[in-house]
């Protein structure tokens, strides 16, 4: 959920645009993060683990945790948190390691 | 390979001030960091892209970071930031990386400045999408203007969870409940301590004041014991705590909830120091195994300083100071200025440090989370995020001979994930502590490897064919 830019501080977005994620135009404004793009369309479950398939999202958002992993442009396993989100992007959710075979 | 005198990797406010300290010096310092911008996980800034309307509105922390990011603007640094360093090698040479590219960087002395990151304790449920960590959280907020839930629960123990909480109600977030494992009655013992820290007092005032506007409240000794949900989190179950922070029978709470933001402390990055052999020195409360310095904050290797949070945690102010001592030792060592120089350039940030010590110790004694708590962990509980190891599988490994972290990573792969043990090295090293009875400092680290972050092959093999 975006922050209203009229409450304090007074902070405006960068310009919008859109990102694809798993193939659904979503709304992203430049500055913000791959993972914040996605928290703020409601998109909590960045990836699913490879032994389990359980769901995981955002745990530590500063790089360290290497759980929010994402494809990007093609590229698995992508931190959704260090990621900036730009105009054309493409983006999937990750299953596993993220390639066509599940290791 | 290009080589340069300093590199000082972490741009947080120990790395810069050693930054500022050895320009002073005549030095041309190598300032490396993972994020965009400079200020570390503190200082963290609006991206570039945002406006803010009315900074002054942005509070004392902010007020702080501008002031320093100011001051390494003016100073003759080079800032290489939205670099990773994965590797450290013989003769100072890190491995950089940097949009797919790797390098490598061979440097005449080096000053670690890694930070921390926030320690959770595994419970059950804490893989659920929707609970994070309190740093995560305030990154979020802070740097992002995004809201983690619609109702919000947080949990943990220290001085990190109110500014994140007071941050959070200001950003008009619904906090459902704050819980705080420490008590009161036992601050009170330690209130000698805070005699002259005005600047904390200001600081805590700042933060507590947004909770009284906003009523909320801050439920002492009690922690979040479990999460639970389909898929994502849907409510945590609280508990009531005893004095040693054994969760008490009976006293179980389900709170409905979408966000959930934990935090008790911090563990320190420590894999470039372990990579360079520096002696590390376990130290409760202050994040767990510490890079080892003397008073120059030069480590056990030479030419190789450490400054910070990675020394034990101690808070911004004592991260600069230490950052500062850092950077003239540096400048010492690549013999940019004289002994004496050095000596009399590192006095006053010494004298700082002996004023600022006395409450980190306080803060380290009261909030270091308490043994009972570990009891959250139970045998079903993921310990280990990127292997998906539970806590029973690292009891078998025990059962069956480990009796350190190094046994427990060969037989589990806990600690071998993309995140190389950052986020479950404390906690399994409490698993073997308590199940072996043997002393936190006595089971070890996970050691470093040659490549501390993923780096892709394709940017090694590049860097390969570019330097051949």
């Amino acid at each position: 959920m975006r922050i209203s830019e009229s409450s304090t501080p007074l902070v405006r977005r960068g310009q919008g645009f859109e990102i694809e994620v798993d193939g659904i135009p979503r709304q992203a404004f430049e500055g913000e993060t791959v993972a914040s793009v996605m928290l703020a369309n409601r998109t909590r479950t960045l990836r699913k683990t490879r032994k389990a398939k359980e769901p995981r999202g955002l745990f530590c958002g500063i790089g360290v945790c290497y759980d929010c992993l994402i494809i990007v442009d093609g590229s698995a396993n992508v931190r959704a948190c260090m990621t900036k989100a730009e105009p054309g992007m493409k983006v999937r959710t990750q299953e596993g390691v993220g390639g066509g075979e599940e290791g | 390979m290009r080589g340069v005198g300093l590199a000082i990797v972490g741009a947080g406010p120990a790395g810069l001030s050693a930054a500022i300290a050895a320009s002073k010096c005549g030095l041309r310092p190598v300032v490396i960091d993972e994020n965009p911008a400079p200020g570390g996980q503190i200082y963290r800034q609006l991206p570039q892209e945002f406006q803010v309307e009315h900074p002054e509105t942005l509070g004392l922390t902010y007020e702080k970071g501008q002031r320093l990011l100011a001051r390494a603007y003016d100073a003759n640094i080079e800032l290489k930031l939205g670099t990773t360093v994965w590797g450290l090698f013989e003769n100072l040479i890190l491995g950089l990386e940097s949009e797919g590219r790797a390098e490598s960087l061979q440097c005449g002395a080096l000053v670690l400045a890694t930070g921390g990151y926030d320690r959770a304790i595994p419970f059950p449920g804490w893989t659920l999408p929707g609970v994070m960590t309190l740093g995560g959280a305030q990154t979020l907020v802070k740097s992002q203007r995004i809201l983690p839930g619609k109702k919000i629960i947080l949990s943990g123990a220290g001085p990190f969870l109110l500014p994140v909480t007071s941050q959070l109600v200001e950003a008009g977030a619904n906090i459902v409940a704050v819980l705080e494992a420490s008590k009161p009655m036992r601050w009170l013992s330690k209130a000698g301590s805070l005699w002259g820290q005005w600047e904390r007092f200001r600081e805590g005032w700042d933060y507590v004041k947004p909770l009284l506007r906003a009523r909320v409240g801050v439920r002492f000794g009690q922690a979040v014991i479990e999460a639970w949900g389909k898929g994502k989190v849907e409510g945590v179950v609280t508990a009531s705590l005893d004095d040693d922070w054994h969760p008490i029978a009976g006293t179980e709470q389900t709170i409905l909830a979408d966000a959930v933001a934990v935090g008790y402390g911090f563990s320190l990055n420590t894999q470039l120091s372990r990579l360079c052999r520096c002696e590390h020195e376990f130290r409760k409360g202050y994040g767990g195994w510490t890079v080892k310095v003397d008073r120059r904050q030069a480590t056990s290797v030479a030419k190789v300083f450490a400054a910070g949070e990675t020394t034990g945690i101690g808070g911004s102010d004592i991260a600069a100071a230490e950052g500062s001592i850092a950077g003239y030792s540096a400048a010492e060592a690549l013999g940019a200025i004289s002994e004496q120089e050095a000596t009399a350039r590192r006095a006053p940030y010494l004298e700082r440090l002996r004023k600022l010590r006395p409450f980190a110790r306080m803060m380290a004694d009261l909030f270091s989370p308490r043994d009972g708590l570990f009891d959250i962990t139970s045998p079903e509980t993921v310990v280990c995020r990127c292997e998906e190891v539970t806590a029973a599988q690292v009891h078998q490994a025990i059962d069956n001979g480990a009796n350190d972290l190094t046994g427990v990573k060969s037989r589990t792969r806990a600690g071998m994930g993309m995140c190389q043990g950052r986020v479950c090295g404390a906690s399994v090293a409490t698993l073997v502590a308590r199940r072996t009875g043997r002393e936190q400092d006595e089971v070890g680290a996970f050691t470093g490897r040659p490549i501390v972050k993923p780096v892709s092959m394709g940017a090694l093999a590049e860097m390969g064919r570019g330097e051949s």
